[in-house]
Formats: structure tokens, C-alpha cells, sequence
């Protein structure tokens, strides 16, 4: 069993608004309040699934941890410390640990850089960017050194010299040399077209793309001559050849069919047992978070509705939104057909959202208080957390909005 | 935005006395002095004393700065050591030819790279694509001289007594300063805005509505032209063209034919401001080395710009005039670049200034 | 429903009556650095009015380049090299650029896999909505369109369609670019609609509603529809005939029911068996051992030999040697494996 009270994430308070910009002068038109107020911890070793609607921030809670945007509010502590408050000088070795693979992988692979450079950029990072700053610099100097004496000695020759085909020549040569430095640095910029000289590099490069299915020949290809499926998966290969400690999968496998779906799953269950890999694992697909996730959070518009484990979110939902989101499930057999909750109403905007409950205005069950009251998130008993006004503990008390009180359960077997 | 702005604005103030202090430290550690450079064998002992007390130059270094400092603060520049007047009046004098030259070659530069670029990434690999983009590589690799004195000798020499023929050198007619042609009671004086544009060889005559000032002036503006926009105009074309290939190859273009747009609004409609993104930036920062190109490019066409000016200031050791010269060029580059910042914006809404 | 579909598959293929598409033999090919990617190499498909055909199949067997492909969206190195495609009778491949834009988003119009790298960055989403609309129903006041530009927004789920309409890509989830996508797509009620892997990114009770407006759209105006996806689960809602993809050719092709209910093709049987089963948890999820042969140099005999069990298990000589046909095992239900002749003879 796993240690209970180490968390190596715990997300307090974490609010992410967005600003909507419109007009030649950018004026606020609105905010979005993409995520609200969420309370989440994740241990060691633990794969936490994360699902919800479509557009309820679920991709902007991974981004905020790594802080790959800003946070508005709240606090995100990894290893016991404070992630936001930290300089870009102290964050950079902890990013380190901290992996992401992007919900849509075409947008973080750089059009230029051949796949099997994407993948080793993380490996080798350090060593280059040690010297690739103070070269490029060093040229820039070059080529304003190659110019200042050209334009003194043209001076001084233009004096002498009165004939403008000599003087051309000698100057072409000269400026040919500095302009062969200002191409090597330009080319230098352009192509992230590193090649993988180092065998040991190399050989875990190769190593990641086998692990999610994909061949060696496929290291010198760009990223558009893949299929949606394989670009998914080279995010992931870039995600783990760094071998991270906690890594932010938002909806890594939704391109995959359901044979290579279940051999990434497979290794991610591997590593997570092996090496203690901690997982947010952001999907849609409920059958891929039953068979993946030890335990689950639900959200609905920037809040956190039920939290879990897996065992008890399938077995007994209690939020209304969960039991909707469960019936709507497709069921792979075409003669199987089941009874959905349909969920009335008009789907609610982050930009406004409803008042107290945020599901009030499309639950089947409302009552009067749903819509005075914000129900908090509390253990209604056995660890399972739930933010529903009809979801009261078995022993009447409501235990308040203590989380770590749920996470005393026990671990998944 | 407003934010923005301002900010920027503050942050270039260091880096702009930083330059300052550069400057004047590279003058001073230059070798020789003011005094003997420019009276020449007239600089005896007690001539140069009093040459020295009179341009503060008989006091201790850091104090030189600081009274710099404070008059720069006052705007003034001080006075130039060759030319006995203020650096002002010689910077309004010299620098609108200056930026003239700057501003047709960038325009020169945009107005054909940015086409050609396009042309040989829609037909890639074609011979037009070919042609253009080993003219472009030629192009970069052209230093500004070499290609000035190749363009002085063909179209001033070779082509003498055709219709090809442009002047090598030298500037157009003097033209009346518009303000008197518009018939303004101006005061004009000597560092005024007005003389500014004044000075403008072709804006002048533009404004003041004398078609053939203005084209005998633009035409001695050609050769220049070309010659300085010339390593700009293939960059851009380079830029243009892999960014259009870049950008062709995007899944938004692909949507957009699916959506049954033509070809033509494919290419200049979705995929052409996309295309521009990097461009822009190219632009900007190239901006910078063609005002230092500008000054060369003077001395090939024997433009009397800044070009001129800052040379014999600099082997004349005419300290306020490099200093002076120095400081305008970056507050220029420092400008253009917040430009190229603030149009990005507009082109591309991913992008917010904080 | 079912039933329906059953009956329009009936045989009527041979009379007269052209099929609303028809590919015969498509072979998509790239012509790379590194050899000839044989994509899609002999793609036989064929759809009717008012039919949605789904194809499921190995990620990177070439599903995507077949609807490319079909709207002639190929890039560079890649190209049709053989194959006809029909659109209710009318030839396309030799059809040009423009006639081609012309049918393209009126006609047949595509949801595409990425969403939000396929919307255009620096316009906002109603603009881009918009503009399919303007290209093909000018006929329509400005006014009209705008409105149903937020119609339509509304109609795919997404809250507040009207302030959401000038949000660009970047400020929307990728259920929500995904959504405006699906818009796009049954913007101009296209007789034939591709939807390339549609609802990825959509929770479960928003696809259930993308999947009903679908289904809706194919009833009342009997389009057809090209349904890409991996989700077997939606495969069994939506589709009405399940054509299964391996390595660039189809293997399998059959009525929804007929192919959950007995998959012929090896892969197949592979793929159903792998499925994560709602309520039966695995510790570990079962796989299709071995990997697909390169599509650059495909061995000789059947794609799938070296990792078909079925072959071993009947010791199959010829599998490693020739390469089946397609053919009918039983009525609408055909396969390309020599399993199923050997049983015939
Ligand atoms: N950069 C941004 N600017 C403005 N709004 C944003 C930005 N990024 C996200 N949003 C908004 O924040 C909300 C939450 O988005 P997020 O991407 O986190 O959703 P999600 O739960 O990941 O949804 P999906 O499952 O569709 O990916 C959405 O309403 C979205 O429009
Ligand atoms: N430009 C290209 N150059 C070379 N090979 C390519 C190119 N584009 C695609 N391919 C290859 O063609 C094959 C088919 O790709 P396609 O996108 O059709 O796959 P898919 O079936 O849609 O897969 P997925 O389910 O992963 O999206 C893939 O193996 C891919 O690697
Ligand atoms: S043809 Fe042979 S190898 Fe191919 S699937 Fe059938 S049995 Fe297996
Ligand atoms: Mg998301
Ligand atoms: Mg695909």
C-alpha cells in the first residue's frame, strides 16, 4: 500500500482567469473563469484520472501546474514546494521532473525539427544552449567586426584608387567571408536540425519510440508526414525519454485505436509501478480511465463536483453530473441499448457562470437551495468526496471541505 | 497597451545610456586627441590647453560624463569641434537624407521581397523559384559597397547616353523649402522640424508641389536604393518564402480548401498573414543594419548624409558628433523594434503584451 | 434503424442507380527521401444516401489519406497514383482545382482529426465559420448568416454561441475547436460529410448530442457519412456498415451487427478482443502482439501475416506468399483472408 499522506502535488485554492480581449485597445470584454477554486492532491506513485465537459478547464488545470500559463490565484506545491512562487532560475530544475503531453500534439512539434531531434531536444538541452548563446552572440560581433574596417579600409583605398573594378574584388572577398559567418549563423537559428551524434542519446530515443509503437526510420521525419495517431504518441515518447516524476497526460490516447490504445496504457501502468511515476490523467474516454486511473476527480465548469476511487466512482457515483456523464457512455455492441440521462438546458458559459451550484441549472434532481448555496466538496463516507447538496454523509455530520481526510482511504489494489 | 508602451519606453532609458557611455568610453580610449586631430600641425602646447578648456575636455573623466549627462538631459548635445555649431543643427542638416535613404530601401526592400518570396514558394521548386532564390543568396552576400560601385559603374557608366542611365552620385537640385512655397510665415530656424523636413531631398520638393525636383532628386536616389536594399530585399524574400512553405503545409490551410476556398484566397487571405508573422520581425531587426548600411552607402554615392559626417567625426575625433550620432541610431532602433512589437499584436492574437 | 441501413445495402449495385460515393481502387502513395509510403493502397469503398460508414483501423493504416484523398487534399509528396472516385457518377480525380472548390464544403465537407491546429489562428472562430458559408450560400443576406453562424454554433453545444463566435482558436478547449470543426462541417448540409475522428475530444454527454445532430442530419437529408473513428463504442451507435483498415488496404467490411457480432478478419478479432470493457478490470489491457510491417516496403502475401495467430494456427502456406482479395463470405459481409477460402473450397 502506498504511503498515504505523500503527496507529491497538492493544489489549493488554484484559480485561472482568462481575460477575453476585443477592440484596437485590447479592452476586457469579459473573464473567463476557465477554472475556480479547485482543492486537489495527488501521491506519489498515484495515477489520478481527471474528466469532465468539454470546456471546463481541465486542460488549463495541467497547464497551471506547470505553469505554462498564470494562475490568478492559489497555491501548487510539488515536493513541498510552492511551484508559483518560484524564480524562473529555482523552477527550471523542478520542470525537469514535470512532464506534459499536450491535448493536441501538432501544436507543440516544431514544423522544422525532424522527430527524432524533437525527442532527444529534452536530453541534450543543457549542453547545448550552453554554447549556443554565447556562439551566436560571438558572430553577431564577427560580422560588426568584419564591417567596421571594410567601411575604414574603403575609405582610405577610395582615396588611392580610382578605379571601382579593383576595389570591387577586394572588397567581394572580404565580404563574402563575413557574409558566409552571417549564413552560418542564420541557418544556425533556422533549423532545430540537430542531429543525434550521441549513441547513448540516441539509443534511448529509439528505446522511447519503440516503447509507443513506432519505428526507427521514423526518427528522421518531420512531424507532418505522421498520422494523427503516431504524432500523439511521439508526444508521449518526448514525455517519458526524460524520465519525469510526475507527468500531465491530457488526452494522450484519444487518437489511438483501441489495440495500441492499450499497449500506451499498458506502459504507463508499467512505469508508474516500476518507477513511482505519478500521473494527472486528463480523458473522455471512461473505460480508458477505468482501466488506467487509481483514483478519479470529476469537474464540471472550473470546479471540482466528486472525487474517488476507481471502485467507487463506477460502482456508485452520487453526483448527478457524474451519473449523467456515466449513462451517456457508448456501449461497444450494437445491440445493447441503454438509458441516458439527458442533460436539459442550455449548456452553462465560464464567462457567466450560474450562481451556487454550477449544475443547477441542468440537474434532474435540483431543489430550492441548489441555487442559494455553493454545496462544498465533502467525504459523504468511505473517502468519497462529493459538492452535491443531496449527497450528505451517512452520519449526518458534514466534515467540511477537508481533503486530505478522503485521501486517508484506501488505495486501489 | 498604454502599459505596455510606457514600459518599454522606460526600460530603452538604460539601454540607451548604456550605449551612451559606450560610446563616449570607445571615443576617449581612441588614440590621439581632438585638439591635434583636427588643427592639425597648428596644435601646439597652449593652443590645444585652450581648445581643451574651452570643449571641457581639460577635466577629469567622470566629470566629462556627468556634465554630458546633464546636458543631453537638457537636450542638448553640445557643439561639434570641426564644424564650430551645435550638433543639433548638423544632425538636421545631415540626417534627413539619412533617413530618406533608410526608409526607400526598407520599402524597396518589402515591395519586392515580399512578392518574389511568395511567387517562388507557390512555385516551388519551379524555375522562378530556382532563379529567385539563388539571386537572393547572391543577394545576401553582396556586400553594400561592392554592389554600390558595380551599380554606380553599370548604370552611371556603361549605360551613359541610354535611357538607362541614372547619376552615380551626388544629390538632385536644390529645391525651395515647402514652407515658403505653401506661403507659411514659419520660423525656420536652424534645428526646427521644419528645416527637418526640409532638408528631406524628395519630401521637400513632394510638398512643396515641384514634380521635378522631386524626380531629379528620387532619381539620384535609385542606385542607393537598390544598393542598400538590396541584402534586406533577400532576406525578406528568404524569409517570405519558407515561412509561405511553412505555412502552406499547415492543417488550417488544408481546412480552408476544404471550406471551397480558391486557390487565391488560400494563399493571400489564410495562409499570407500567417506568413508575414516572422517576416515582420526580419523587417524590424533589419532595420538597424540598414541604418548603418545607409552611412555607407553615402560614401560610395557621395551623399552627404550622416555617413559623411560621422566619418570625418570619427577620424577628426569630433567626440559630441559620434556620441550624438551613436545615441539617434539606437533611439531609432529601439523605436522601430516597440513598432514591430505592437504590430504583432494586430497580426497575430496569441500574442499579448504584459 | 439497423433494419434500414440493412435494406438499402441490399444489391442493388448493379442496376443502374449510382451509389451517392464510389472509390475504386484508390492508391495514395508519398514519394519521400526514403522510399515510396504506400498510404493507401487499394481502397475500395462505396456509400449511399443516407448511410454512415464507419472505418476503424490501425493508427497510421491510412484512414485519414483515404478522405484526403477523396477530396483530392493530398499534399506534396503524395498523390493518387491509381484509382477512380465517384461522387454520385461524376468522376473526381480528373476533375481540376476549381471544379474541385466548387464541390469542396458544399458537397463534401470534412471534420478534421486536429482540431485546433485545422482552425486558422489569427481569425476568430464565427469569422472562419462564417466564411464557409459566404463562399457557397451568397445568396443569403449577411445578416442571415451571421445568425446562423451562431445557430450553428449553438446547435453543436457550445455555451454562449454568440460572445464564443469571436474567441480565437487559442482561447477555446479543444472539445470547443473541435466543436466549431463540427460545425464547419454541416455548415452547408454537404451531401456527403467526412468526419475524421469527430468527437476526441468531446466528453461523453456532449458526443452522445454531436452524435445525435448527426444521425439527425443524415435522416432528414439523407447524407451520407464517412465516419473515421477509434472508438468502438461509437462505431456501434452510429455506424450502419463498419469497414476495418489495416496497412493501407480495407479487410474487412460488413453491417455494424454482423461484424460486432462475428469479426472475421483476424485483425479484427485482435482489435474487438482489446477493447476495454466497461466494468471488467484488467490489470493489464490486451494487445495485438507484434508491430505493422513498414509501409514502405510491404512484404509480399497478407499485411497482417506477422502477427496473424490464425495463420500459425491453420498453417497457412499462402499467406506469406500472395496476398488475398476482398471477397463476400456472407451477404454484405466480405473479407480479405485466406481463412475464408480455404473454408469456401
Ligand atoms: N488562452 C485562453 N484565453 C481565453 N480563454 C481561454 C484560454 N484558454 C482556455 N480558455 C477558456 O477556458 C475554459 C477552459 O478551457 P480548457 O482548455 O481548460 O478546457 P478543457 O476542460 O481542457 O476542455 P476540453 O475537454 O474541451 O479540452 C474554456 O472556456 C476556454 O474557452
Ligand atoms: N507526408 C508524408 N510523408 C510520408 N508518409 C506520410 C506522410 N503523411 C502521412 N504519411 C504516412 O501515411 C500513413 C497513413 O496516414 P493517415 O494519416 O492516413 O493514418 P490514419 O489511419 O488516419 O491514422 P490515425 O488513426 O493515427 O490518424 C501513416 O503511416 C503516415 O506515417
Ligand atoms: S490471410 Fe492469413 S495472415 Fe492474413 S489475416 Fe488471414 S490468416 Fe492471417
Ligand atoms: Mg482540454
Ligand atoms: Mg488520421
Amino acid at each position: 500500500m502506498k504511503n498515504t499522506d505523500d503527496f507529491i502535488l497538492d493544489i489549493q485554492g488554484l484559480k485561472v482567469h482568462f481575460e477575453m480581449k476585443g477592440g484596437i485597445l485590447q479592452r476586457t470584454t469579459g473573464v473567463v473563469k476557465a477554472v475556480d477554486g479547485i482543492d486537489l492532491k495527488i501521491r506519489r506513485g498515484e495515477i489520478l484520472g481527471l474528466v469532465g465537459e468539454s470546456g471546463c478547464g481541465k486542460t488549463t488545470v495541467g497547464r497551471a501546474v506547470l505553469r505554462l500559463i498564470d494562475a490568478t490565484e492559489g497555491e501548487v506545491y510539488f515536493e513541498g514546494k510552492n511551484l508559483l512562487d518560484q524564480s524562473p532560475k529555482t523552477l527550471k530544475p523542478m520542470r525537469r521532473q514535470m512532464q506534459i503531453v499536450f491535448q493536441d500534439p501538432i501544436s507543440s512539434l516544431d514544423p522544422r525539427t525532424k522527430i527524432g531531434a524533437t525527442i532527444a531536444e529534452g536530453l541534450k538541452v543543457h549542453r547545448l544552449q550552453r554554447w549556443k548563446q554565447p556562439f551566436s552572440t560571438f558572430l553577431a560581433l564577427l560580422e560588426l567586426a568584419t564591417d567596421i574596417p571594410l567601411w575604414l579600409g574603403l575609405r582610405w583605398l577610395h582615396k588611392r584608387l580610382r578605379e571601382p573594378a579593383i576595389l570591387g574584388a577586394l572588397i567581394g572577398i572580404l565580404g563574402s567571408v563575413a557574409s558566409f559567418f552571417r549564413a552560418l549563423a542564420a541557418e544556425w537559428d533556422q533549423t532545430g536540425n540537430i542531429e543525434i551524434s550521441n549513441s547513448q542519446i540516441r539509443q534511448k530515443v529509439l528505446d522511447a519510440l519503440q516503447k509507443v509503437g513506432l519505428e526507427k526510420t521514423h526518427t528522421n521525419r518531420f512531424p507532418h508526414e505522421f498520422s494523427g495517431g503516431q504524432r500523439q504518441r511521439i508526444g508521449i515518447a518526448r514525455a517519458l525519454v526524460l524520465d519525469p516524476t510526475f507527468i500531465v497526460l491530457d488526452e494522450p490516447v484519444s487518437a489511438l485505436d483501441v489495440s495500441i490504445q492499450s499497449q500506451v496504457l499498458n506502459l504507463l501502468k508499467d512505469l508508474q509501478q516500476q518507477l513511482d511515476l505519478t500521473l494527472l490523467f486528463i480523458a473522455h474516454n471512461m473505460s480508458v480511465i477505468e482501466h488506467l486511473c487509481d483514483r478519479i476527480a470529476v469537474m464540471y465548469l472550473g470546479k471540482i463536483v466528486e472525487v474517488a476511487s476507481r471502485e467507487e466512482l463506477f460502482k456508485n457515483p452520487q453526483h448527478p453530473y457524474t451519473q449523467a456523464l456515466m449513462s451517456a457512455i457508448p456501449i461497444p455492441d450494437p445491440k445493447t441499448k441503454r438509458e441516458r440521462i439527458i442533460l436539459e438546458g442550455d449548456v452553462p458559459s465560464p464567462l457567466n457562470p450560474p450562481r451556487a451550484c454550477r449544475f443547477h441549472t441542468r440537474c434532474r434532481e435540483a431543489i430550492e437551495i441548489c441555487a442559494i448555496d455553493e454545496p462544498p466538496l465533502i467525504d459523504i463516507g468511505n473517502g468519497h468526496m462529493c459538492a452535491c447538496h443531496l449527497r450528505q454523509p451517512e452520519a449526518a455530520e458534514p466534515t467540511g471541505d477537508d481533503v486530505t481526510s478522503v485521501l486517508s482511504e484506501v488505495s486501489p489494489s | 497597451m498604454t502599459g505596455y508602451i510606457l514600459r518599454r519606453l522606460i526600460l530603452a532609458i538604460p539601454v540607451i545610456i548604456g550605449i551612451l557611455f559606450f560610446t563616449f568610453a570607445l571615443t576617449r580610449l581612441l588614440p590621439s586627441d581632438p585638439c591635434r586631430q583636427q588643427l592639425q600641425e597648428h596644435a601646439t602646447e597652449a593652443v590645444c590647453r585652450e581648445f581643451n578648456r574651452r570643449h571641457g575636455l581639460d577635466q577629469p573623466i567622470p566629470e566629462q560624463f556627468r556634465r554630458y549627462l546633464g546636458d543631453i538631459a537638457r537636450g542638448d548635445f553640445g557643439d561639434s569641434f570641426e564644424y564650430g555649431y551645435s550638433v543639433s543643427r548638423l544632425m538636421v542638416e545631415r540626417f534627413p537624407r539619412t533617413l530618406e535613404l533608410t526608409v526607400y530601401a526598407m520599402l524597396f526592400a518589402i515591395i519586392v521581397g515580399v512578392p518574389l518570396g511568395i511567387i517562388s514558394a507557390y512555385y516551388h521548386h519551379s524555375a522562378i523559384d530556382v532563379g529567385t532564390m539563388v539571386g537572393a543568396n547572391l543577394g545576401v552576400s553582396m556586400p553594400v559597397f561592392w554592389l554600390g560601385l558595380m551599380l554606380a559603374y553599370v548604370f552611371g557608366v556603361l549605360l551613359k547616353d541610354t535611357i538607362f542611365w541614372l547619376p552615380p552620385g551626388g544629390s538632385g537640385v536644390d529645391t525651395r523649402p515647402f514652407y515658403e512655397v505653401w506661403g507659411l510665415s514659419v520660423e525656420a530656424s536652424e534645428t526646427s522640424i521644419w528645416t527637418f523636413i526640409a532638408h528631406m531631398d524628395t519630401l521637400n520638393p513632394l510638398l512643396g508641389g515641384n514634380l521635378a525636383g522631386f524626380w531629379d532628386n528620387f532619381r539620384h536616389m535609385i542606385l542607393p536604393m537598390a544598393a542598400l536594399g538590396t541584402i534586406p530585399l533577400s532576406i525578406i524574400a528568404r524569409m517570405s518564402r519558407s515561412s509561405l512553405l511553412e505555412v502552406l503545409g499547415q492543417n488550417y490551410v488544408r481546412t480552408a480548401r476544404a471550406k471551397g476556398v480558391r486557390e487565391r484566397g488560400v494563399v493571400f487571405k489564410h495562409a499570407f498573414r500567417n506568413a508575414m508573422l516572422p517576416v515582420v520581425t526580419i523587417i524590424g531587426l533589419s532595420f538597424g543594419s540598414l541604418l548603418s548600411g545607409a552611412v555607407l552607402t553615402e560614401t560610395v554615392f557621395g551623399l552627404s548624409g550622416v555617413g559623411d559626417a560621422l566619418f570625418s567625426a570619427i577620424t577628426g575625433r569630433d567626440y559630441t558628433v559620434v556620441q550624438a550620432f551613436t545615441i539617434v541610431i539606437a533611439i531609432i532602433f529601439v523605436f522601430v523594434n516597440l513598432v514591430v512589437d505592437i504590430l504583432y499584436v494586430f497580426l497575430d492574437p496569441r500574442i499579448r503584451l504584459e | 434503424m439497423i433494419d434500414k441501413a440493412m435494406q438499402n445495402n441490399g444489391n442493388n449495385s448493379s442496376n443502374g442507380e449510382h451509389a451517392l460515393l464510389e472509390v475504386r481502387g484508390l492508391k495514395t502513395h508519398f514519394f519521400t527521401r526514403s522510399g515510396v509510403v504506400k498510404a493507401v493502397d487499394g481502397v475500395n469503398l462505396r456509400v449511399k444516401r443516407g448511410q454512415v460508414v464507419c472505418i476503424v483501423g490501425e493508427s497510421g493504416c491510412g484512414k485519414s489519406m483515404t478522405a484526403l484523398s477523396i477530396l483530392q487534399l493530398v499534399d506534396k509528396p503524395g498523390r493518387i497514383v491509381e484509382g477512380e472516385i465517384y461522387l454520385e457518377g461524376e468522376e473526381l480525380t480528373s476533375k481540376n482545382r476549381r471544379e474541385m472548390s466548387q464541390l469542396r464544403g458544399s458537397r463534401i465537407s470534412m471534420i478534421f482529426q486536429e482540431p485546433r491546429s485545422s482552425l486558422n489562428p489569427v481569425f476568430k472562430v464565427g469569422k472562419q465559420l462564417l466564411e464557409v458559408l459566404s463562399i457557397h450560400k451568397h445568396a443569403i443576406a449577411k445578416t442571415e448568416r451571421e445568425q446562423q453562424v451562431v445557430d450553428l454554433l449553438r446547435a453543436v453545444g457550445i455555451p454562449d454561441p454568440k460572445k464564443r463566435a469571436s474567441n480565437y482558436p487559442h482561447e477555446m478547449s479543444g472539445g470547443m475547436a473541435q466543436r466549431v470543426m463540427i460545425a464547419m462541417g454541416i455548415a452547408c448540409a454537404p451531401d456527403l460529410l467526412i468526419a475524421d475522428e469527430p468527437t476526441t475530444a468531446l466528453d461523453v454527454t456532449i458526443q452522445a448530442q454531436v452524435l445525435d445532430l448527426m444521425r439527425k442530419l443524415r435522416d432528414e437529408l439523407n447524407i451520407g457519412i464517412i465516419f473515421i473513428t477509434h472508438d468502438m463504442g461509437v462505431v456501434a451507435e452510429m455506424a450502419d456498415i463498419v469497414a476495418v483498415m489495416y496497412a493501407g488496404t480495407v479487410v474487412e467490411e460488413a453491417p455494424t451487427e454482423s461484424l460486432f457480432e462475428e469479426p472475421l478478419h483476424p485483425y479484427t478479432q485482435g482489435l474487438i478482443a482489446s477493447i476495454p470493457i466497461m466494468g471488467e478490470f484488467k490489470d493489464r489491457l490486451d494487445v495485438i502482439p507484434g508491430t505493422v510491417p513498414s509501409l514502405i516496403d510491404m512484404p509480399p502475401g497478407c499485411r497482417f501475416a506477422s502477427r496473424c495467430r490464425a495463420r500459425i494456427e491453420h498453417n497457412l502456406e499462402k499467406c506469406l506468399d500472395e496476398e488475398p482479395e476482398l471477397m463476400e463470405v456472407r451477404s454484405g459481409h466480405s473479407v480479405r483472408c485466406w481463412l475464408y477460402e480455404e473454408q469456401d473450397t
